[in-house]
């Protein structure tokens, strides 16, 4: 659950649960996320990343718990809802038979503010032939195609499921150009996952980490970063595990030196160091990767307790 | 594993539910004409019970032992599948198994069916159980041939494929039939294309493995027709509806109209055959067509036959043009399709409008076959002279209303047809497609008792009793599925409700005006009124249309 202040509210989920047969997909799922933000979802492959944003896009339909997105039923309005987000998604499933002119005159169809030159100028500056077929250009094109779609129009909410997935750095760039595009029109939103936390720490002010259908950790990327440390501990004796330390999400090492992703309030982490009869050798920050890595290689017994 | 069973296990598994149910319905039949006097059958009768499922069952076969259902025909690439030109085999032995294993099946299917029903059939002729036998694994031959080979230009295998397969097939037949050449030497003519298309598969197989693919290009567009501007080619469409009309046409609202055009390309030609086969008797020396049809010329029974085909095609099609453009059938609607910004009740009228122009389109080539027919067959002054002497016997008044009845009808109930079946192809789930085919098997049951009924007098009137009975029954169930379908419609406001009364409204005037016209065109004798009102109302789809809002509801919201 993000804190919002006083930015309305873009999407708004509550208490969503979604099962697959005994598969539980979604489990009791709290978002909201404000307008004007970059927000990002992380977690491992099949963690409920894709399952969350469609039930954002109302390709699925809520068992339990409420979404609502720009205060809609994304299910029950999906003409009011689906005009103000562009949608770019992993699987960039464009058909294949048009050609990226054909793509353009079709889709511009379904959106009023759909702007010509801003098209064209995204076009020419993605390198997308006109008269190309979509089934003949590479996957990167592809998703420059699928991305000038969801941007010609200028969206309130840009959605984008795993983009940068197997393309290239160059098209990665371009999409990573296309969120701060979005930034830089005052109060329009993003919602991406990726697994590529590195660009996700550039860009994102918010981050949802999901693991097994729950978000395990929500907040702002600024808090997320302040609030993880990297320490380096030495003991007086060697051990063969390390010590119960409140705060520790993963340790590494062995003997005498043990290294800990911790987080909570530095002060507080001292004093357990210090009461665990350990000195601090080395302490530094950590980036979203080891915080990622940390949380998700925690047994969930451990996650879910906190 | 030896790569040869290898390759039938793949096959088998892949599609072993298909083949389950080919083998089922094979071992029905045999056991069906091993058991019932199937001899004294009317030949009218089993084209109907045999013929049409037995099409179906060897199109499926076709198409799967050709291994290549996933491929693009209409690209230059091979379709022979990529996993398995990596395999560690040589080229002759990666195309040969798949080709042995396909033509092997297809034969087996076609004499266990001429043996073991054919011949019970009283149909005993070496021609008939030989001559298809190999007919048929030389078409799937080439087909595997020409699917697996790459072509240096896009689109230019479609082109090859028709005319090689009808060549290889049509000129052995013509010369058996046309020029009495020598059974041995057409048996011989058409077994030598094997090792041909063997060679043809193993060249292009080899040439895709090696990735050894001409890329060649097709003339351009002349300069001054060719598009010079990105974006502002194309007027804008007036609205989103229009869009999703401009998509769903060229996504697949022409084939229909291509598939009437080849049909009829083939067929007209034969209409003089097809005649002669109209004026056929059965095995006690009676007429096989029923009072109404025998007044009418054989040539132009043959031609309002064939204008039919429409009719019958309307319900395949129909499932190709509601089939949702998704990946497979756990993600049967592309996310880029759901979340275009249009309601769903919007994405089926617009699909309901695709099948009206499709059926137009197929009506509209069928008008210009007929009046090549008329121009180029040589038979227009015969026709019209018989038709002349037709429209003698009958007042003008409901002759000419009941043609011009006829017709619109013939079209409106071509659209109906595709229409009503729009909800199958949209649903994709296996329960639908075993429902739909468990309905296929039970309308050709009914086709089998009607004929049963015909040749067994004693049980008329209970029959004549019950009918009333039956028909009401029917009536109440299709009222219950009615009333369940507008109720969920309704919950979910998918569509106005506005609508929902004019639709019913529509609905009620349908079904009046045609009571209205059968009442005037038909002998009073003929049915009873309650009987033409349950009739009426069973023919006039109006849940299966509700259902295609459901089904597109449920897979774009899942």
């Amino acid at each position: 659950m993000i804190a919002t202040g006083s930015s309305p509210i873009v999407i708004d989920m509550q208490g969503v649960t979604r099962r697959f047969g005994a598969t539980i997909a979604l489990n009791n799922i709290c978002l909201s996320v404000p307008r004007g933000c970059v927000f990002g979802l992380v977690g491992v492959n099949g963690s409920g990343k894709t399952t969350l944003i469609k039930h954002v896009l109302g390709l699925l339909r809520t068992e339990t718990g409420s979404v609502r997105v720009f205060e809609r039923d994304p299910v029950a309005d999906p003409v009011n809802v689906l005009s103000r987000i562009g949608y770019l998604s992993e699987e960039n499933d464009l058909p294949a038979w048009m050609t990226v002119a054909e793509l353009i005159r079709y889709t511009r169809a379904f959106y009023p503010g759909w702007r010509d030159d801003y098209a064209e100028e995204l076009r020419q500056s993605f390198g997308l032939e006109a008269g190309a077929r979509i089934g003949t250009l590479s996957k990167g094109q592809q998703a420059r195609a699928g991305l000038l779609v969801a941007l010609a129009y200028r969206p309130e909410l840009l959605v984008l499921d795993e983009p940068s997935s197997g393309l290239d750095p160059l098209v990665r760039r371009d999409i990573l150009g296309a969120i701060v595009r979005i930034i830089a029109d005052e109060g329009r939103t993003v919602l991406f996952s990726s697994h590529l936390l590195d660009e996700m720490e550039r860009v994102a002010d918010y981050v949802a980490m999901i693991d097994k259908g729950r978000i395990v950790l929500s907040a702002a990327m600024n808090d997320i970063q302040a609030s993880h440390r990297r320490l380096t501990l030495r003991f007086e004796q060697a051990r063969s595990q390390p010590p119960a330390l409140a705060g520790a999400l993963a340790w590494e090492g062995a003997g005498h030196e043990w290294t800990a992703v911790c987080h909570g309030p530095i002060d507080e982490v001292r004093a357990a160091v210090s009461a665990s009869g350990a000195r601090i050798v080395e302490e530094h920050g950590v980036g979203l990767d080891a915080v990622f890595v940390a949380r998700m290689s925690r047994p969930s017994a451990m996650a879910q307790a906190e | 594993m030896f790569p040869s069973l290898a390759f039938g296990w793949m096959i088998w598994t892949r599609h072993r539910l298909g083949l389950s149910l080919c083998a089922g319905y094979w071992l029905l039949m045999l056991i069906l004409t091993n058991t019932l006097p199937v001899a004294s059958f009317s030949p009218a009768i089993l084209p109907f019970v045999f013929g049409m499922p037995c099409a179906a069952v060897f199109g499926y076969l076709v198409g799967i032992l050709s291994i290549g259902l996933d491929a693009r025909l209409e690209s230059r690439e091979s379709g022979f599948p990529a996993r398995l030109r990596t395999l560690p085999l040589r080229t002759w032995s990666l195309v040969g198994w798949p080709m042995l294993w396909g033509i092997s099946l297809l034969a087996l299917a076609w004499l266990t069916l001429s043996c073991g029903v054919l011949r019970p059939a009283g149909i005993d002729h070496a021609v008939l159980i030989w001559l298809p036998a190999l007919m048929f694994v030389v078409i799937l031959a080439w087909l595997q041939a020409l699917v697996w080979s790459p072509f240096p230009l896009p689109g230019l295998r479609l082109f090859i494929v028709g005319p090689l397969i009808g060549a290889s097939v049509i000129v052995p037949q013509l010369l058996l039939e046309k020029f009495g050449i020598d059974e041995a030497l057409v048996y011989g003519l058409l077994a030598i294309q094997l090792p041909a298309a063997y060679l043809t598969a193993a060249f292009g197989v080899s040439r895709a493995r090696r990735g050894d693919v001409p890329h060649w290009e097709w003339p351009g567009w002349p300069t001054w027709l060719r598009w010079t501007s990105a974006v502002t080619v194309g007027r804008p469409f007036v609205s989103p509806a229009r869009a999703q009309l401009w998509f769903e046409w060229r996504r697949c609202g022409f084939g229909f109209p291509l598939l009437t055009a080849g049909y009829f390309l083939l067929c007209l030609p034969m209409i003089p055959w097809f005649a002669q086969a109209y004026e056929l008797v059965g095995p006690s020396g009676s007429p096989i067509l029923p009072p109404l049809l025998q007044e009418i010329d054989g040539l132009w029974l043959a031609l309002v036959g064939l204008l039919w085909w429409p009719l019958l095609m309307a319900s395949a099609c129909g499932l190709e043009i509601g089939r949702l453009p998704g990946r497979d059938r756990t993600r049967p609607l592309s996310s880029f399709l759901a979340t275009r910004p249009i309601s769903t009740a919007m994405l089926v009228r617009v699909k309901f409008e695709t099948a009206a122009l499709s059926t137009l389109a197929s009506w509209g080539v069928l008008l210009l076959a007929v009046l090549l027919w008329f121009a180029l067959g040589g038979k227009a002054a015969e026709m019209m002279a018989s038709f002349d002497v037709l429209r003698q016997r009958h007042p003008p008044g409901p002759f000419w209303i009941g043609l011009a009845l006829l017709i619109a009808g013939s079209i409106v109930l071509t659209w109906l047809r595709m229409v009503e079946s729009l909800w199958l192809g949209m649903i994709r789930r296996g329960w639908a497609t075993l429902g739909a085919l468990l309905g296929f098997g039970s309308f050709i049951a009914l086709i089998g008792f009607g004929h049963w009924l015909a040749k067994s007098p004693e049980y008329w009137q209970t029959f004549a009793d019950l009918l009333p009975w039956l028909a009401a029954l029917a009536v109440a169930l299709k009222g219950l599925a009615a009333g369940w379908s507008l109720r969920i419609l309704r919950r979910r406001d998918l569509v106005p409700s506005s609508a929902l009364r004019w639709a019913i409204l529509i609905w009620i005037a349908l079904a009046g005006g045609l009571f209205g016209v059968l009442y005037w065109l038909l002998p009073r004798n003929m049915a009873a009124l309650s009987t033409l009102v349950l009739g009426i109302v069973l023919l006039l789809p109006f849940t299966r249309l509700a259902f295609a809002f459901l089904a597109l509801d449920w897979n774009r919201h899942r």
